[in-house]
């Protein structure tokens, strides 16, 4: 696996962000856990998010994702609404069966891995692009075995979850998200569930994705990858963005002093 | 229709039948508790014979139906011998399959105990009567209350049976008056609400019983529904 | 005499019981299979975000599965005739049955539904499947292997179930073994072959449950006819 120390020169001067995200809002039970959020993703960058638990990472993760409806705001991708429409009275978010058609543009990387244990890993990954894309059996699954061992695990291709380490989940996890070629792709701290000697194998993928170009916006406490892969880094707290800007300026002391706290504590 | 409902539904004979079925279901499940209790310890014997008798009562009793049993006893018992009223023979009945079913309730009851709690009582020198006794039984106990109200609930119903071999229970009484009423389906209805109070009332007297109060769960599901509580569970 | 082989083996040769026997096993085939359609319908609908629906789902159960079953089928050969609707003995046998089962099945469907970790539809929704795929590929299968045991269970119970159709008149084995203990004034003999009969088609459901169990619970490998080749790509 190579290591890329220095993929933050990648090109990302292209016109529109990849995700916006515009006056996001969202309430759980009465408690606001976005409170009226925007920020541009711009295309090719890897975002890393930071906060305390609570602080509407997850959440704004989900939301981009349209896995979460947001109570208020709205997303672009690419300069398109994404997962909701505009009336008279705003936006609004689109009902379920329209947004299935939405979910396709954005890849999602999960804590728990979420691999469907009842198929192979190969399946796993072919799922989606035969039955969402509608793509032929063949194709899709030499699709699938190409991005498989790219992640490393191009012998795994018949093995079930079960079968397989923390590691080799994750990793399948994250070709099933490549397999629909999403424009962006999300991790929702992608390796918290590992066990240590785990956590790289996973990481690296990750690094490598980054150095093809790949748009990433990553919940993650790992700090090594933040630091040496991120494009920029944004810290939030109570459900709005505290501060933001590139993995210098947030670790230096420059930055907001809650985030200078935040810092001082987990490293 | 609605007179004949109404009407049953006021009914003293049906009142009377109603009664019937509610302590023909104690009698029989009282004896069917009874004979479990007497059944297990034959189905975990170390005599062979004995669990051989267990093993071969449980195949007969739980591998035919209920109607069955009950229309057998009702028919042979005469031939051999055996003159039992109608109520006497539905007890038998309703009991002797009851007890099969108590003795796999109280299997799996026991099997359910953490297998570590045999280890422990083992190597702290308890035999195995005393194992049983002082430690898995007592922590099986939960599950055979809980699955003994369940059985309630399901004798309740099938106490229904007995209306085969001339019982007058609920279902019986239902049908007498079914014959010559002007809406049998308004009679059957009456029968059915009887039932349904019955059943409903015992299930919410079990969750008053077990202090069982709704979970809150992330989504309502229907194995949680407060009406599935009602119903006392399968 | 209490006992007489003689007329034991006439009786368990009898070509009416052997069809007797038939009838008991594909009411209950045709039941089960109904109700498992029905208790996951139910079980989906009592998950709906639609609350009437929820409480609809709810009420069902609790009438279906709070009323002995000999009374549903007496309603529905005897009463419902007079409100004009006239399904004869299989037709309300058979639905009887299905509709009481679907109601004990959906319980369990729900249990299964319910054991299957949210984030199998996080994952399956953020890969853009819709609700129907979800279900069909995605959830089902495992809902499906946590709820086989149990259907098992049921299926073994619904065999001895069909018993009470006989009070409708349809001729299955203990309704058969009633006729021909009016004919034969033989209550032991014919009772015990029809017992056989019960533990006979019991004992087959087992070997049936347990091959079922082993072939979904190990790995689904031998789904693919060809054991396909997988080619290394150059360069991993």
């Amino acid at each position: 696996m190579l290591s890329v120390a220095g993929c933050k020169g990648m090109a990302m001067g292209s016109s529109e962000p990849v995700v916006s995200l515009v006056g996001a809002s969202k309430s759980y039970h009465g408690k606001e856990v976005l409170k009226d959020v925007s920020a541009d993703f711009k295309k090719g960058s890897v975002s890393v998010l930071l906060g305390p638990s609570g602080s509407g990472k997850t959440t704004i993760l989900r939301a981009i994702c349209l896995l979460t409806p947001l109570d208020g705001g709205y997303i672009r991708m690419n300069g398109t609404l994404h997962g909701y429409e505009e009336t008279s009275s705003g936006y609004r978010a689109l009902p379920e069966r329209k947004l299935t058609k939405h979910r396709r543009g954005v890849g999602m990387v999960f804590q728990q891995f979420n691999l469907f244990p009842h198929l192979t890993a190969l399946d796993n990954v072919t799922l989606a692009p035969v039955k969402v894309a509608g793509q032929n059996r063949d194709e899709a699954e030499s699709l699938a075995k190409n991005l498989l061992a790219r992640v490393g695990l191009a012998d795994k291709a018949e093995a079930h979850p079960a079968q397989l380490s923390g590691g080799q989940q994750q990793r399948v996890a994250i070709a099933r998200a490549l397999a629909l070629r999403p424009a962006v792709l999300l991790f929702d701290e992608p390796t918290s569930a590992l066990d240590p000697e785990m956590v790289s194998e996973v990481l690296d993928v990750m690094v490598e994705l980054a150095a093809d170009g790949m748009s990433m916006i990553v919940v993650s406490h790992e700090m090594g990858f933040a630091r040496k892969v991120a494009h920029d880094v944004m810290f939030m707290d109570e459900g709005m963005i505290v501060d933001r800007g590139t993995p210098e300026y947030m670790f230096g002391s420059a930055a907001h002093p809650r985030v200078q706290n935040f810092m001082r504590r987990i490293l | 229709m609605m007179h004949d409902l109404l009407g049953s539904l006021s009914s003293t004979e049906f009142i009377r039948a109603a009664i019937t079925t509610v302590w023909l279901t104690t009698a029989a499940q009282v004896a069917g508790t009874i004979g479990g209790a007497l059944l297990t310890p034959l189905r975990m014997a170390r005599h062979r014979a004995l669990r051989g008798f267990a093993s071969f009562y449980l195949l007969i009793f739980r591998g035919t139906p209920e109607l069955l049993q009950l229309i057998a006893w009702y028919a042979v018992l005469p031939l051999a011998g055996v003159n039992l009223n109608l109520v006497e023979i539905a007890i038998v009945g309703l009991g002797a399959n009851e007890a099969a079913r108590m003795v796999e309730i109280t299997r799996g009851a026991l099997l359910g105990v953490d297998p570590g709690q045999d280890d422990a009582s083992r190597a702290v020198g308890l035999s195995r009567i005393q194992a049983l006794r002082y430690v898995i039984l007592p922590q099986a106990m939960p599950a055979i209350i809980a699955a003994l109200g369940n059985e309630v609930n399901i004798m309740f119903k099938t106490t229904s049976l007995v209306s085969v071999i001339g019982m007058t229970e609920l279902l019986r009484q239902s049908q007498l008056v079914a014959e010559t009423a002007r809406s049998p389906l308004g009679t059957y209805l009456a029968a059915l609400l009887y039932y349904l109070a019955l059943t409903t009332l015992w299930g919410a007297g079990q969750g008053l019983l077990s202090g069982h109060r709704g979970q809150g769960q992330r989504r309502p599901s229907l194995a949680r529904s407060w009406w599935h509580a009602l119903s006392g569970g399968l | 005499m209490l006992w007489s082989w003689h007329v034991f083996f006439a009786q368990l040769t009898t070509l009416g019981f052997a069809r007797a026997a038939w009838a008991t096993l594909w009411s209950a085939s045709v039941v089960e299979a109904g109700a498992v359609a029905g208790g996951f319908l139910l079980a989906m609908a009592g998950r709906s975000s639609i609350a009437s629906l929820r409480r609809l789902v709810g009420v069902y159960v609790w009438v279906w599965r709070g009323t002995p079953l000999l009374v549903q089928l007496l309603i529905a050969y005897f009463g419902l005739p007079e409100v004009g609707i006239r399904l004869g003995v299989i037709g309300s046998g058979v639905l009887t049955l299905t509709l009481n089962e679907s109601a004990y099945l959906a319980v369990l469907a729900a249990a299964a539904l319910d054991a299957i970790p949210t984030g199998q539809s996080d994952a399956s929704m953020s890969l853009g499947l819709t609700g129907w795929q979800r279900f069909r590929y995605v959830i089902f299968p495992q809902a499906f292997r946590l709820f086989l045991p149990v259907f098992g269970n049921q299926y073994n119970a619904m065999l001895k179930t069909t018993s009470l159709l006989s009070i409708i008149s349809f001729s299955e084995l203990v309704e058969y073994a009633q006729v021909q203990m009016n004919v034969t004034y033989r209550p032991t003999e014919v009772f015990a072959v029809a017992a056989i009969y019960y533990l006979a088609l019991t004992l087959m459901w087992s070997g049936v449950q347990r091959f079922l169990e082993h072939r979904f619970a190990t790995v689904r490998h031998a789904n693919r006819e060809i054991v396909r080749d997988v080619p290394v790509p150059a360069g991993t």
